[in-house]
């Protein structure tokens, strides 16, 4: 779902985007190639993504039950394709609408600027440019591996969202610190606070998740999906240019 | 183009992050290598307005959670008389559906 900088790496290298020699530099082939694979995974679930659990091909009718049995819990509903302006000016009047307009926020502007920032800390080793890269990895490991704990744990757990959201946020404040006090001469310490920034995106995971479950009306979930995705491609189009990392 | 409040509010928070993602990188200055002041502080910044908001939200939402349970506990049938079928499917949205509990 997130076209990071080190699942782009990982997959850069070991599919030998990084390798190609064309007329373009190679880092705007990587940014071509996961583009394009993204649009297609985007097209992929337009079309085997179900609407609704009601018009899901693959379930039995017991699972179709259950599933709808879910909704009946948590009273979000199935889709409805009828535009209600009430329910629009609500949305405007909710305080909870503001506080996710400040969160999209404040959860990206670290984003845009740490993976940029964690490519430099590793160019200062002065390794060659597939190890830099490889050097990403565990990056990725340590954001997947904090994800699947933070779902975990929030499946278990009933109403402790905000709490897990508090508490992985924790390392990548103290991550941050390190890396505005330790001293430049120290690289590893470095590395390590800048990997301490990792389980921030299973915060963000969670924050998204607030979202949907706390806001009841009816969505079409493929046009959510296909905007979200847009809004995401979009926004990780960052200006590579900046922080002198790629070239003109 | 149908759209109701939760799509409403994935597009406009989207916008934003969109719009925050572009400036991020801008507050690294590279007069300010290898430390970037401005720009760590901005990330730390980020993430204790991060910590206040979700904090705001979660005590608002577990109030707002508490005060449905006490008004429902006093309407007859108490919280376990509750109708859910009747609000589940009727596309209504959180505030007007007493039935819904907000999760935080």
């Amino acid at each position: 779902m997130f076209p990071d900088a080190r699942i782009d790496g990982y997959m850069t290298d070991c599919s030998g985007i990084g390798s190609i020699k064309g007329s373009l530099p190679s880092w705007k082939y990587e940014f071509l190639i996961i583009g394009a694979l993204c649009c297609i995974w985007g097209i992929v679930m337009f079309i085997f993504l179900p609407d609704s659990p009601v018009t899901a091909k693959g379930l039995t009718r017991d699972e179709k039950r259950m599933a709808v049995q879910r909704l009946r819990e948590n009273q979000t509903g199935v889709e409805n394709k009828h535009l209600k302006w009430h329910q629009v000016r609500e949305a405007f009047l909710d305080v909870k609408l503001y506080l996710f307009f400040l969160l999209g926020v404040v959860c990206n502007v670290p984003n845009g600027g740490i993976s940029n920032f964690g490519t430099l800390i590793i160019q200062g080793f002065g390794f060659s440019t597939l190890v830099t890269t490889l050097m990403q990895v565990p990056y990725g490991i340590i954001i997947a591996i904090s994800i699947l704990i933070c779902v975990y744990l929030n499946n278990r757990f009933v109403n402790k969202r905000c709490l897990f959201i508090l508490l992985f946020l924790v390392p990548n404040i103290a991550g941050a610190f390190g890396l505005r006090f330790v001293p430049a001469d120290r690289q590893i310490g470095r590395l390590m606070c800048y990997y301490l920034t990792g389980p921030y995106n299973a915060a963000f995971v969670l924050v998204l998740s607030l979202q949907t479950a706390n806001t009841a009306g009816h969505t079409k979930k493929v046009v959510t999906n296909a905007v979200l995705f847009l809004g995401y491609c979009a926004g990780n189009v960052r200006r590579p240019t900046s922080v002198g990392l790629y070239p003109q | 183009m149908y759209v109701a409040r939760p799509a409403l509010a994935f597009i406009l928070n989207e916008m934003f992050a969109d719009l925050s993602q572009i400036s991020g990188p801008f507050f690294y200055l590279t007069s300010q290598a290898p430390y970037y002041e401005l720009g760590i502080w901005s990330m730390i910044v980020s993430h204790l307005l991060e910590v206040c908001i979700i904090s705001t939200f979660w005590i608002l939402m577990s109030r707002e959670n508490k005060r449905r349970d006490k008004i429902q506990s006093e309407m007859e049938g108490g919280l376990r008389g509750r109708d859910l079928d009747s609000t589940a499917f009727a596309d209504m949205t959180d505030r007007e559906n007493l039935n819904f509990r907000y999760i935080y």
